[in-house]
């Protein structure tokens, strides 16, 4: 073997500790905030479309037909990200994730329009994240259809983006694929909230974000309203099958099958429709009435189209 | 002749080189064994959800030492330490301390470091001190003698436990940090560990030792060396030299253990770890490792020095008296909680603290394959005998609802079996709410996420002047320390776990009937 002479350890020393140094600075201190620009709504704003039955599967290709199919939505090829609630450690009949029947009949809606990639993200609370894909069902039940199915943990999965419209948060962050996706469908499930009393569409839109924690030291309603003048989901399904009436939104609680499934592209009209289903109505929910006071949509029922199916 | 003598003698060289393969064999085992420390999701046995490769502890449950020493202290027997042992312990009184040249991941490691770093070192010229070679039994008897006082000191001189607290403690998170997207190394969780630098001290120090002599840890220090040593006085697996030896000499500094001295005939048989480098060597091949009951050149005498041995001794009582006298080891005046440290959270299933600190051997298992990084190594907060035992620091991770793994990887058992669905009254400790940190409290802000994420509906909120507020419900409350964590106030949460509501003085019958006792749920 070579020996190593001292000079030519230190020089490799100092190439080593140069190199760390370059590298070190090459890092940016902080990325830039990306600009978010929704697309035009492929489906009509002030319709809201109601299904209602027992199958979950038929309740959401019901609910997606019911607003025009999803042909109008995906295109052959197409990337779509679906953000479903999988936040908590719970198996889907608690009803504090959303039903993995739902998400799967979603993806199978997507590839059958031609969807190239179709990705099921969340930023997961519970850990080891790999675990609550696996209980909650998520997992087994997207990928079966043929979707990728990942938990954004880490914060460079995360990018800055802009939220020019916001009145307390001026930027956040936001997951990346999400950003790059052709299509982004929000499925959040109905439930209740300690916070925010519910959680609905724009609420389960914090699991996009890296600091849920920052929003609580500032004022979580107004930091979701804010959020939800940036991130705009193409098409929003709340799953109302079975809503968790107490103990959310982690549960375990009081569960009632309300056999629901609501889609509709105004994120305050959705929300507004699935407070009715806890006797409460979008003005009771403070999120969802500041959503409607900074313009992000409709709250007023009498003023939308709802289309029981 | 020749032929002949060529033949023999490639059968010798193999018989060292199949100890190489077995020494390479056994590292990777350990390695292979460490790696899968974590948890695999089984989608299929809801009852068990984590599963850690079994038997992952192997190393732990062989180790003789480790179990003698954890059972005289504990005054228990460890059925499963005590059924891997037995065959180690059989297997050294026949053949003497193979395990040191052919098992141990230290001892390969040493070999290895010999070979790629002290290449240079005259072999002729390393000192090959007698009476320093004795400070492994002086180890060995303190180690034991503390051990019948209660106090088992020997995981801080076990090399198993060496090694793996460096690998744990020191070369895990390097692997996560790295950020590689390899099998087994979980990738949404970033390892930091107390006593790295310790650890990886240690290892470093006995690695460096290595340049004074070849294996000095192994010849001089080890204690599970000695132990194997002793009991290997009467083995029947002998080295002998022909009558035409010629006395060459070459195999003395081909010893790596410096058992052969002066006389190439004789040699000490409880330093030899039959690893055949004498054998080779040997220009007349007159040289044998075999079994035999020949009492030629075998010398199994140690020449110890009584008083070293009464003085070890003595330091082995002392540090178990102090242990004991510590005020570590003061409970509080009612109920069965350290008053030593609030901070002092074990795992669910742990034993009650004095035999689980007598038990616990701190191969840092457990904490690798915590999912959260949540369990530590002790600093101060189980006071001097407890060092490096886990405690479950709830800002660096929780007690994750849907896991029992420190349970199924602990070899001692100073975590007994817990069942998932048992956690939701095996009690570890109990939140506070600090009102005047919380910020739904002393700001009227719109936080409840320690009500948000607890997993057992201990957290809840109240309606207090119009804003709602979270309590505590400290019969549901079992301490897993979510709510710490994930509150937006830190590094000092708002929400704390502390040990007051530890529970393992009592059965787990009682416990349940302590989470029964909790009123019914409102909200």
């Amino acid at each position: 073997m070579k020996k190593l002479d001292r000079r030519e350890f230190l020089g490799a020393i100092a190439g080593l500790g140069g190199a760390l140094f370059l590298g070190g600075c090459g890092k940016a201190d902080g990325e830039s905030a990306q600009a978010v620009t929704p697309r035009a709504a492929k489906f009509d704003d002030k319709t809201v479309v109601v299904a209602s039955g027992k199958d979950a599967a038929k309740l959401t290709r019901a609910a997606v037909d019911g607003l025009g199919g999803m042909n109008k939505l995906v295109s052959k090829g197409d990337t779509v990200v679906i953000k479903p609630n999988i936040a908590w450690n719970q198996p889907p009949e608690v009803g504090a994730t959303t039903n993995p029947v739902v998400v799967a009949e979603i993806v199978r809606m997507c590839k059958e329009c031609g969807a190239g990639r179709v990705l099921v993200v969340d930023h997961v609370i519970d850990r080891p994240s790999e675990m609550v894909l696996g209980l909650t069902g998520i997992k087994a039940a997207a990928e079966s259809v043929g979707a990728e199915v990942s938990a954004a943990q880490n914060e460079s999965d995360f990018r800055r983006i802009e939220i020019p419209k916001g009145r307390l948060i001026k930027s956040d962050t936001c997951i990346k694929e999400l950003l790059k996706a052709d299509v982004f469908i929000n499925v959040p499930i109905a439930k209740t909230h300690g916070a925010t009393k519910l959680t609905l569409g724009m609420k389960n839109l914090m699991g996009c974000n890296w600091d849920r924690q920052a929003w609580h030291r500032s004022k979580l309603d107004q930091c979701i309203a804010d959020y939800a003048t940036a991130i705009k989901p193409d098409l929003i399904i709340l799953d109302a099958n079975r809503i968790l009436l107490t103990g959310g939104p982690k549960g375990p609680g009081k569960t009632k099958d309300a056999g629901k499934m609501i889609a509709g592209v105004d994120p305050v009209a959705v929300d507004s429709y699935g407070a009715t289903l806890f006797e409460m109505t979008g003005a009771d929910i403070s999120h969802i009435r500041l959503a409607h006071e900074m313009g992000v949509g409709e709250m007023d029922l009498a003023k939308l189209t709802i289309k029981n199916v | 002749m020749t032929q002949g003598n060529a033949g023999r003698k490639s059968k010798l060289v193999r018989m060292e080189n199949l100890r190489r393969v077995v020494q390479v064999l056994c590292f990777g085992v350990f390695v292979y064994l460490f790696a899968l420390t974590i948890g695999q999701y089984n989608a299929d046995a809801k009852a068990n959800i984590l599963t850690s490769k079994a038997p992952i502890d192997t190393f732990f449950r062989i180790d003789p030492l480790l179990g003698l020493a954890a059972m005289v202290a504990a005054r228990r027997v460890i059925l499963i330490m005590l059924v891997y042992g037995l065959p180690i312990v059989v297997l050294s009184v026949l053949a003497g301390r193979f395990f040191c040249g052919w098992v141990c991941p230290l001892g390969s490691a040493l070999d290895a470091t010999d070979k790629l770093l002290f290449r240079a070192r005259k072999q002729t010229r390393e000192p090959n001190n007698l009476a320093l070679r004795n400070v492994k039994y002086y180890l060995l008897a303190g180690i034991l003698i503390a051990a019948v006082f209660g106090s088992q000191i020997a995981y801080f001189f076990d090399p198993i436990t060496i090694l793996t607290r460096a690998f744990t403690f020191s070369v895990f998170p390097f692997v996560t940090k790295s950020g590689l997207k390899l099998p087994l190394v979980p990738s949404d969780v970033q390892y930091f560990f107390r006593f790295n630098f310790v650890a990886a001290g240690m290892l470093v120090g006995i690695l460096a030792l290595n340049s004074i002599s070849r294996r000095f840890w192994c010849r001089n220090l080890c204690p599970l060396g000695a132990l194997l040593g002793l009991i290997s006085r009467f083995s029947i697996v002998r080295r002998m030299v022909k009558s035409n030896c010629i006395g060459c000499k070459k195999c003395i500094p081909e010893c790596k253990m410096g058992a052969i001295h002066d006389d190439p005939t004789q040699y000490q048989a409880p330093e030899c770890i039959y690893c055949y480098s004498c054998t080779p060597v040997c220009p007349t091949l007159s040289t044998r490792i075999a079994p035999s009951i020949a009492s030629e050149g075998y010398h199994s005498d140690l020449d110890l020095n009584k008083r070293r041995v009464m003085q070890a001794a003595g330091v082995g009582v002392l540090i178990a008296l102090l242990g004991k006298t510590n005020v570590a080891a003061k409970e509080s005046r009612t109920g069965r909680v350290k008053t030593s440290s609030p901070m002092l959270i074990r795992p669910p299933g742990a034993l009650p603290e004095d035999e689980f600190v007598a038990r616990c051997v701190r191969c840092s298992e457990c904490m690798k394959v915590c999912p959260t990084n949540g369990l530590q190594p002790a600093l101060a907060e189980a006071g001097f005998e407890g060092i490096w035992t886990p405690v479950l620091v709830p800002k660096i991770g929780e007690c994750t609802r849907h896991c029992n793994l420190c349970s199924q990887v602990c070899s001692s058992q100073a975590i007994q079996p817990v069942e998932v669905a048992e956690k939701g009254h095996i009690f570890i400790g109990t939140a506070v709410i600090d009102r005047s940190q919380c910020i739904a409290w002393n700001s009227d802000k719109q936080c409840l996420v320690c009500d948000e994420c607890c997993s057992y509906r201990a957290v809840m909120w109240q309606s207090v002047d119009g804003v709602r507020r979270p309590f505590v419900e400290e019969h549901r409350c079992v301490g897993c320390g979510i709510c710490e964590n994930v509150c937006p106030i830190q590094p000092l949460a708002a929400i704390r776990v502390f040990s007051f509501g530890d529970k393992r003085h009592l059965s787990r019958e009682e416990q349940r009937a302590y989470l029964d006792q909790a009123p019914e749920i409102e909200n």
